[in-house]
C-alpha cells in the first residue's frame, strides 16, 4: 500500500490555471474522479504520473516526491490515457510484448501476463490481429491490459470507459472491482455510473478545484438538501428550466415530473426526494463556487 | 539524533535487563508474523537485465527500416565490387552521398512514428521515461548507422584514388547535413505530417548530392576545406538537434496529445 500525499498543487500553461490548489491523501482504494470536460481531471492525472511538472506545490509517494523517485516511481504505475496511442501496425499481443518490454519485464513473465491479461479483457481470440482492425471499445480494454501488465500499485485511469458500449462498461467495472484492495485506483470520468458502484471516495473536480470530497454516501448527504422533486404543468416547467438546474424532465401525461438541484425550494408541492450521486454531480458542477 | 547515537540505544536497550521485562513476546510474534504475511502477500514482479533491455528495443525497431538500410549497403557493395574499377571519379562518391544522405531518414522516422501515433504519453510512465528510451533509440540507430557508413567508406575507399580520411567526410557530409534538416523538420513541429513528408526531404537531399556530385571541383583537393567546415558545422548542428529532441520528448506539455 503506498500513500500518494498531493500538497498545494498547481498547474498553469500559458496564461491558463489548469490546476489550481489541489490538497489531498490517497491511499488504497478505488477514488472516481468526477468533473466536467476542461476541469483539470486529465492535468491532474499527468502530474500524478510524473508526466507533467507541477508549476507549484509537490506530490509525494511515501513521503518522497515522485520527481526525485523517478524509475521506482513509474515501476509502480499503470496508466491508461485518455487519448491512448499504439502502434497501428502492431497486433495485439506485439504490443503488449513492447509496453512489456518498456515496463521491463522478462521476457517469459510477460508472455504468461500478455496470455492473462488478453484473457481478462476478452481478446484472446484477436490477440494476433492488427489493432488497427480494432473498434474503438477493443482499443480501449488493450489499454487496460497495458496498464495491468506490471501488476501496479498505482493505477491511474483516465476516462477509461469512454467510447465503452454498456456492456464493455460493466465488464470494466468488474475488473476494477477485482483487483486487490491494496491498490491504489483513481479513475476520472464525467459519467457517474461508472464509479458509483466501484469508487470507495469521489473527488468532484471544477476548474482546478476539488470542489467535494469523501465517500458516495458522503457526498450524497451534503446535496440532499438541495434536491426537489415536484409535478408541474409544461408552461410551468418550462419557466423553471431557464431558472434552475433540471437533473430530469419526464412527461407524465398532461404535466411534468421534474428533479431540480436548486438552494430554494422551486414551487410549494417540491418536496425532497432521495438523492444520487449524479444530482451531487450537478450540484457541485453548476451551484457550487470554489 | 545521528545514526551512531540511535544505534546505541537499540544496543542498550539489547542488553538491558529492564527494558527486556517492557517487551512482550507475544506482541513481538505477532508483529513478525504480520510482517511475513505483508511480504508473502505482495506480489514480486521480476525486472528485466539491461542486455534485455538493449535486446528488446533492437527487436522492436522498425525492421522495414533497418531491411531497407541493410538492401542499400548491399547494392553499395555489389556496385562497387562489380564496377569500381569502370566508375568515374566523381561517380565513386555519387553513390556514396545518396546512400549516406537516404540513411540519415531512419532515426527521424524512428522519432516521427512515435509522435505521429502518440505513444509517448503511454510509453513514458514505463519503467523507463521517455527520454531515457530516445536516448537508446538514437544511440541504437546511430551505432547501425555508423557501422553501415564505416562499411561504405572502406569499400569506396579501396576503389577511389582517396585517402579514407577524405573518403570519410564525403560520405559523412550527405549523413550529416540530411539529418540535420530532418531534425530541423521534427524540431519545428512538422515532422508531424508523416513519413512520407520526411522520406521525400531526404530523397530530395539525397537528389541534390548526387547532383552536386556531378561537379568535378568539389572533389578537387582545394575544395577539402570546404568539406571540413561543413562537416564541423554539419556534426555540430547534428548533436545540437538531437539533444534538442531528446529534450523535447521529456517536456510532458508537448508529447501529450491533446
Amino acid at each position: 500500500m503506498h500513500e500518494l500525499r498531493i500538497s498545494g498543487l498547481g498547474k498553469g500553461f500559458k496564461g491558463k490555471t489548469a490546476i489550481c490548489e489541489i490538497d489531498t491523501v490517497l491511499r488504497s482504494g478505488v477514488y472516481g474522479l468526477l468533473g466536467e470536460n476542461g476541469a483539470g481531471k486529465t492535468t491532474l492525472m499527468r502530474m500524478l504520473c510524473g508526466l507533467l511538472e507541477p508549476s507549484r506545490g509537490q506530490i509525494l509517494c511515501d513521503g518522497t516526491e515522485i520527481s526525485r523517485l523517478g524509475g521506482q516511481y513509474r515501476r509502480l504505475l499503470g496508466y491508461l490515457p485518455q487519448n491512448f496511442g499504439y502502434y497501428p501496425d502492431y497486433t495485439a499481443r506485439r504490443f503488449l510484448r513492447y509496453m512489456a518490454a518498456l515496463k521491463a519485464l522478462p521476457m517469459d513473465y510477460a508472455e504468461r501476463r500478455i496470455t492473462e491479461l488478453l484473457e481478462l479483457v476478452h481478446l484472446s481470440e484477436e490477440e494476433n490481429k492488427k489493432l488497427k482492425t480494432f473498434s474503438g471499445g477493443m482499443i480501449k480494454r488493450i489499454g487496460i491490459a497495458q496498464a495491468l501488465l506490471n501488476d501496479p500499485e498505482i493505477l491511474i485511469l483516465d476516462e477509461p470507459t469512454s467510447g465503452l458500449d454498456p456492456n464493455e462498461r460493466v465488464r470494466f467495472r468488474n475488473i476494477i472491482s477485482s483487483l486487490s484492495k491494496q491498490k491504489t485506483i483513481i479513475l476520472s470520468t464525467h459519467i457517474v455510473s461508472d464509479i458509483e458502484y466501484i469508487a470507495d471516495e469521489i473527488m468532484m473536480m471544477k476548474q482546478g478545484h476539488i470542489t467535494a470530497e469523501g465517500t458516495v454516501e458522503e457526498i450524497v448527504a451534503s446535496v440532499g438538501k438541495y434536491v426537489w422533486q415536484c409535478l408541474v404543468t409544461a408552461g410551468e416547467a418550462e419557466s423553471m428550466r431557464g431558472k434552475y438546474v433540471i437533473a430530469n424532465l419526464k412527461n407524465q401525461q398532461e404535466n411534468v415530473l421534474l428533479r431540480v438541484i436548486s438552494t430554494e425550494k422551486p414551487c410549494a408541492q417540491a418536496v425532497h426526494p432521495e438523492a444520487s450521486l449524479e444530482d451531487a454531480y450537478l450540484y457541485y458542477l453548476n451551484m457550487c463556487d470554489e | 539524533m545521528d545514526s551512531k547515537a540511535i544505534k546505541d540505544m537499540f544496543r542498550t536497550c539489547e542488553t538491558d535487563e529492564n527494558f527486556k521485562k517492557y517487551l512482550s513476546s507475544e506482541k513481538k510474534s505477532a508483529a513478525i508474523q504480520a510482517l511475513k504475511s505483508e511480504t508473502a502477500r505482495k506480489t514480486i514482479v521480476p525486472r528485466a537485465s539491461k542486455l534485455e533491455l538493449i535486446r528488446n528495443q533492437l527487436w522492436f525497431m522498425d525492421k522495414r527500416n533497418m531491411a531497407f538500410q541493410l538492401l542499400c549497403f548491399l547494392l553499395v557493395i555489389l556496385l562497387y565490387t562489380a564496377f569500381g574499377q569502370r566508375l568515374g571519379s566523381n561517380d565513386i562518391f555519387t553513390v556514396g552521398a545518396i546512400a549516406a544522405a537516404l540513411f540519415s531518414i531512419f532515426a527521424a522516422l524512428t522519432f516521427s512514428r512515435d509522435e505521429a501515433c502518440g505513444i509517448r504519453e503511454v510509453a513514458g510512465v514505463c519503467c523507463f521515461n521517455n527520454r531515457q528510451i530516445c536516448v537508446l533509440q538514437m544511440v541504437l540507430h546511430t551505432s547501425i548507422n555508423m557501422m553501415i557508413l564505416a562499411g561504405m567508406i572502406l569499400i569506396i575507399g579501396s576503389n577511389a584514388d582517396r585517402s579514407m580520411y577524405e573518403v570519410g567526410i564525403y560520405i559523412l557530409v550527405p549523413f550529416l547535413v540530411t539529418g540535420c534538416l530532418l531534425y530541423a523538420v521534427l524540431l519545428s513541429g512538422a515532422g508531424k505530417c508523416g513519413n512520407a513528408v520526411l522520406s521525400a526531404i531526404g530523397m530530395f537531399m539525397a537528389a541534390v548530392f548526387a547532383a552536386m556530385s556531378s561537379v568535378r571541383k568539389i572533389y578537387e583537393q582545394a575544395a577539402m576545406g570546404v568539406w571540413v567546415i561543413i562537416l564541423v558545422i554539419g556534426a555540430l548542428f547534428y548533436i545540437t538537434e538531437t539533444v534538442l529532441l531528446i529534450r523535447r520528448v521529456e517536456k510532458g506539455e508537448t508529447l501529450c496529445m491533446n
